[in-house]
């Protein structure tokens, strides 16, 4: 694609609609049929789109977006960056005091849901100014937005100033270390590197997006993928997986090592490129978490070339993409093109032009993780002496799951460290299954029989946070200790593996 | 289909699908036992979904624990 400066994301969205003209850009299945959608079709809704939020009074005003992977989240998320509004990116699966909390942390001024959020949309404590809009207007000439309370539509405000490169454009959420998940701030500038870029000489054609649009290997991979003049194929359900496979033919996927895994058991048997299921997989790029190297010959074998991706939603997509060899299988690889990478104190520090601005309100995280344009991952790492790189474990206090969520464990403790009968709890991972293990509050001189009573009430407790909570973080094992765990001189828990209670 | 029949063919497809070597029963945790990941779960829904013409949402997949639990759930979206 021909390099022009760009201002700002709608000037990048301009430049992709001239190159992308006459051609299909994405495809998504409604049942057993297939939808394809050109690059006019596309930019047409977007626009209309855009024109509803500015009627609205949005333009340059943070709106939110949530809802599951989909044509419609995609032609929001485009269309507030039209608007040159700040596209901020929420899990569906939060619950309605987590949007709550969200809105106001990062000032909504709208929120964009769809079927499956608008129950926890609707039920969130908003305040009366927040505009909630359901997607499934998104392209409609008509206004038919659901707004929770009659609001009058703003006349379209003129701004005398264009949108510049370091003008906020995208707010995200990351796991933090603390037990509230952390805003990540994008500029355009940050924005534009991370989609004008190729990471890796393979070319593919069609990607299956099966990542969450909200996470930045979602949408940057997306809009990567246009900007590459490749197709996006949109996994709107996980669940048919392998028929988007089928029907679809993607050659390209990015996925996180449990998919791998389960992509390896089917590969194995499939012939070259999965061709006697159908299927015409290229490449697979892995990342999110560590990858299983005990796969990668056998993928070979089937013509397929695995790419380890790595990286940190606050340093932007500009990471490691490294195609993997039976000779280091273990390794990240070496930096990509514009990347700087560097080792201090065996902490991996990344730099580059898609590095974040910072958390959003928040200078004190901000300060502990960015300096000098630097952004300090967490992540402990080596090099050999031919100048690849290693992971050997994590600075930071996170459980990185094979799904590639990062969970903070302070977040589940917080919620369940109040029941009563919860002395002390530590959540971890064992197997790569969440685990908490709990010291519970015995009365002193309590009988077998109404111990088993109190774990079996604490049980009944993890049940019901399990059924608040989204997938990805609940508890999925429980170990009950009979001693309180160790602590530091100053009272702080010592942290390690959470076994060694009674299961 | 009988339930038992159905129950069978559930825990066969639990069996293939993940490639275990442990002895898939309804106690079996899907998490704790096989260490799955939630999203192989979902997956293996889909393949459930294929194999006796239902539909099954997320919502129903909150309280999934055990292949028992599977097992039910079908059986409970077939009755339907």
């Amino acid at each position: 694609m021909e390099e022009k400066y760009l201002k700002n994301m709608r000037e990048l969205l301009e430049q992709m609609e001239q190159k992308l003209a006459e051609r299909r850009i994405i495809r998504y299945m409604v049942g057993t049929e297939i939808v394809e959608i050109s690059s006019e079709q596309f930019f047409r809704q977007v626009r209309t789109m855009s024109r509803q939020l500015e009627r609205r009074g949005l333009r340059r005003k943070h709106i939110g977006i949530i809802g599951r992977n989909s044509y419609e989240w995609l032609i929001c998320f485009c269309a507030v960056f039209w608007t040159e509004a700040v596209a901020v990116l929420l899990d569906w699966e939060s619950d309605a005091d987590t949007i709550s909390e969200l809105t106001k942390r990062v000032d909504l001024d709208a929120i964009l849901y769809d079927e499956a959020s608008e129950e926890h949309v609707q039920k969130a404590r908003l305040l009366e100014s927040v505009q909630i809009i359901s997607m499934s207007d998104v392209g409609k000439t008509q206004t038919h937005c659901k707004a929770k309370e009659k609001r009058s539509i703003t006349k379209e405000i003129t701004f005398g100033t264009e949108l510049g490169p370091d003008d906020l454009s995208c707010i995200f959420f990351t796991s933090g270390t603390t037990s509230k998940s952390k805003a990540v701030m994008m500029s355009g500038r940050g924005m534009i590197a991370s989609v004008c870029t190729r990471l890796n000489s393979q070319k593919f054609e069609a990607l299956l997006a099966v990542m969450p649009f909200h996470h930045m290997a979602g949408f940057i991979t997306i809009l990567n993928t246009l900007y590459l003049g490749a197709e996006v194929c949109i996994a709107g359900d996980l669940k048919y997986f392998y028929r988007y496979l089928k029907e679809m033919k993607p050659d390209y996927i990015f996925v996180v090592p449990s998919m791998l895994k389960m992509l390896a058991r089917k590969l194995k048997k499939a012939g070259p490129n999965g061709k006697f299921l159908g299927w015409n997989l290229h490449i697979i790029s892995c990342g999110g978490a560590a990858f299983y190297p005990e796969f990668l010959q056998m993928l070979r074998d089937q013509n397929i070339t695995v790419l380890q991706a790595y990286g940190a939603s606050e340093a932007g997509a500009i990471g490691f993409l490294w195609e993997m060899t039976p000779d280091r299988p273990n390794t990240i690889g070496k930096p990509t093109a514009g990347l700087e990478a560097k080792i201090v104190n065996g902490e991996l520090y990344l730099r580059s032009e898609s590095v974040m601005v910072g958390y959003y309100k928040d200078a004190k995280e901000t300060e502990k993780v960015l300096c000098d344009g630097w952004y300090a991952t967490g992540d402990l790492c080596r090099t050999d002496e031919k100048g690849y790189f290693y992971l050997v474990g994590r600075r930071k206090n996170l459980i990185i799951l094979s799904n590639g969520e990062n969970v903070s464990p302070e977040e589940i403790e917080t919620k369940l460290c109040n029941y009563e009968e919860i002395k002390e709890i530590m959540v971890g991972v064992e197997q790569n299954l969440i685990t908490a293990a709990i010291y519970p509050d015995y009365q002193e001189g309590i009988s077998e029989e109404s111990k088993w009573k109190v774990r079996e009430r604490i049980e009944k407790k993890i049940a019901e946070y399990n059924g608040n909570s989204p997938v990805s973080k609940q508890i999925r094992k429980v170990i009950f200790f009979e001693e309180p765990f160790a602590k530091t001189a100053v009272g702080k828990m010592i942290r390690h593996s959470v076994t060694g209670g009674e299961g | 289909m009988t339930i038992e029949e159905v129950k069978k063919e559930v825990l066969r497809i639990i069996k293939e699908s993940t490639e275990t070597e442990l002895k898939v029963t309804e106690e079996t945790s899907l998490f704790a036992d096989m260490g799955l990941a939630s999203v192989e779960v979902v997956v293996m829904v889909g393949e459930l979904e294929e194999t006796f013409g239902i539909d099954i949402s997320a919502s129903c997949l909150r309280d999934v624990r055990t292949a028992g639990d599977l097992c039910n759930t079908v059986i409970k979206k077939l009755i339907e």
